[in-house]
């Protein structure tokens, strides 16, 4: 139980974020980008439930929005590192010693390149954007599936299962998608949930450098950087996207966690 | 001339000869043993003529099957005779299925793989065979996946796989060791019955004299990657010519009758 405390307490925070980004498809408050100079910077009231910034933009409404901004990019970059790395591991663990090594020693060379710098880069050649922004951070995140995805393909083909597989007949592709593919599935989604977390914080850092999200789209890291000159006067403006992110990313990390605990095969029960 | 033989076969790992020079054969519908304390070499000789040797091992020799030359046959030859000629029996029947495959699945898949029936008829054929080797409710077992059975009913899953295209050959690698007595007894029951009805052939590897002696004609012993002794099961197990063989039955709990 106290295990899956912290799986719950992951999903929970992790349903919130996404609950919340669900809705403003629908329903914000006020209209996130509206800027009206009569409300600027009124503390939580009523009508602004976490107040209002600079402009006169609601807070909340803002948060709400860059929720979608987060889990949008979240969401590609994990699965742009998930759909390239995982096949790169499980070839890496099941071909040819030579080119095993090949794919992790490149691999290696892109894990030891920041993520932040890849970005920038890419900023700077192809404009700012989240598209590039979503882009630099899953190719960058593609080091770390190639890595847990291969350790795992290593594990199941050292099973006896896949060589009464091979004792049947079947040849190596079968084995990597009907034997490999389905029982690294477990650790390739714990992975997801901890690069998610990565990716939400990259983003976050990424837009508050200017290199990420541009104006209008509300995000959770220009936010940040917008509060950043009236910080003495109003410290709110940063706490707000700050506990927003710190959400996000907890919630992922616990989220993660919690999964692998459940699939840790050192650490299963039998059930 | 016999369905498999085997000439010279050589083993060798970085640390030296593991099978040394073995050479049998195993006539059609014959049931032959292969018995050997642990690491004498039997499950190495097994897994060689599977083509299945693991990597760093390196083979020599020659293993023909119905004529065909095994040792040294690329990847796709092999794969061709594996669940069809050549089938294999693993001890270890609590990860020799995929975890994440309903074991009906598993059965299916040994015959669409080779194109031996069409999907709907290997169906049907996996619900047979799974009775056939005595699963309470096949269609029911099915449909299970591999932790909701028990070893005994993994062993038989497992048998029905390497039964499912009526293989020339069934090789059993300790099928029961891992098994409680009472289950044992069934298992070895099923496979005799079944490479009887089937007039596959059998080599059958186990450490211990009374299985063997049980459910084969013919037995070979091996010892320290050498066959010592070979010949007719009652000729050997009663008059031992190796030294070895002789310790190997002062070691066993069977009794000459």
């Amino acid at each position: 139980m106290a295990r899956n405390a912290g799986l719950w307490a992951g999903a929970v925070l992790v349903g919130l974020v996404v609950a919340v980004a669900l809705v403003s498809f629908f329903w914000t408050p006020h209209d996130p980008s509206l800027v009206d100079a009569s409300v600027r910077l009124l503390g939580p009231s009523g009508d602004y439930l976490l107040g209002t910034d600079k402009f006169g933009r609601d807070l909340a409404s803002q948060v709400m929005v860059g929720a979608r901004t987060t889990l949008y990019v979240g969401v590609v970059a994990v699965g742009i590192a998930a759909v390239i790395g995982v096949p790169l591991g499980v070839l890496a663990g099941m071909g040819a010693r030579w080119l095993g090594e090949l794919i992790m020693r490149v691999n290696d060379l892109v894990l030891a390149f920041p993520a932040l710098l890849l970005a920038i880069m890419l900023g700077a050649v192809y404009g700012a954007s989240t598209f590039t922004a979503m882009i630099a951070i899953g190719v960058a995140t593609v080091p770390s599936f190639a890595r847990v995805a291969r350790a795992g393909t290593l594990q199941v083909m050292s099973t006896e299962y896949v060589l009464a597989a091979r004792a049947g007949g079947r040849s190596r592709p079968w084995i990597a998608v009907r034997h490999v593919l389905p029982n690294i599935s477990g650790i390739a989604l714990v992975q997801s949930s901890v690069s998610f977390a990565i990716a939400v914080l990259a983003e976050a850092a990424l837009s508050f450098l200017g290199f990420g999200t541009a104006p209008p789209t509300p995000s959770w890291g220009r936010m940040l950087q917008e509060s950043q000159e009236l910080l003495a006067v109003d410290p709110r403006l940063a706490l707000v996207p700050g506990a927003a992110i710190a959400i996000a990313v907890l919630g992922f990390n616990l989220l993660g966690d919690g999964l692998r605990d459940r699939f840790d095969p050192r650490l299963e029960v039998r059930r | 001339m016999s369905l498999l033989n085997v000439r010279d076969l050589v083993v060798s790992g970085r640390d030296g000869v593991l099978v040394d020079h073995v050479s049998f054969d195993v006539g059609e519908g014959e049931r032959v043993g292969l018995i050997g304390a642990s690491g004498s070499g039997k499950s190495l000789t097994a897994l060689a003529l599977m083509g299945l040797l693991p990597e760093g091992l390196s083979l020599s020799g020659s293993i023909r099957f119905e004529g065909s030359e095994l040792a040294g046959a690329s990847e796709r030859v092999l794969s061709r005779h594996r669940g069809t000629d050549l089938a294999m029996v693993f001890q270890e029947p609590m990860t020799a299925l995929n975890p994440a495959m309903r074991v009906g699945k598993q059965v299916v898949e040994t015959m669409t793989v080779h194109r031996t029936r069409d999907k709907a008829a290997a169906r049907k054929a996996a619900v047979e065979l799974l009775d056939l080797v005595g699963l309470p409710d096949p269609v029911t077992t099915a449909r299970a996946y591999p932790h909701q059975l028990s070893g005994g009913q993994r062993q038989r899953v497992v048998l029905a796989i390497a039964l499912a295209n009526n293989p020339g050959l069934l090789v059993c690698d300790e099928p029961t060791t891992a098994l409680d007595v009472t289950v044992q007894a069934r298992i070895l029951e099923l496979i005799t019955a079944a490479v009887r009805e089937r007039g596959s052939s059998l080599l059958f590897i186990s450490h211990d004299l009374a299985v063997v002696a049980s459910m084969c004609e013919r037995v070979l012993v091996l010892n320290e990657g050498r066959i010592v002794e070979h010949g007719p099961t009652a000729e050997v197990l009663r008059d031992p010519r190796h030294e070895y063989t002789a310790r190997l039955l002062a070691a066993s709990s069977w009794e000459v009758s």
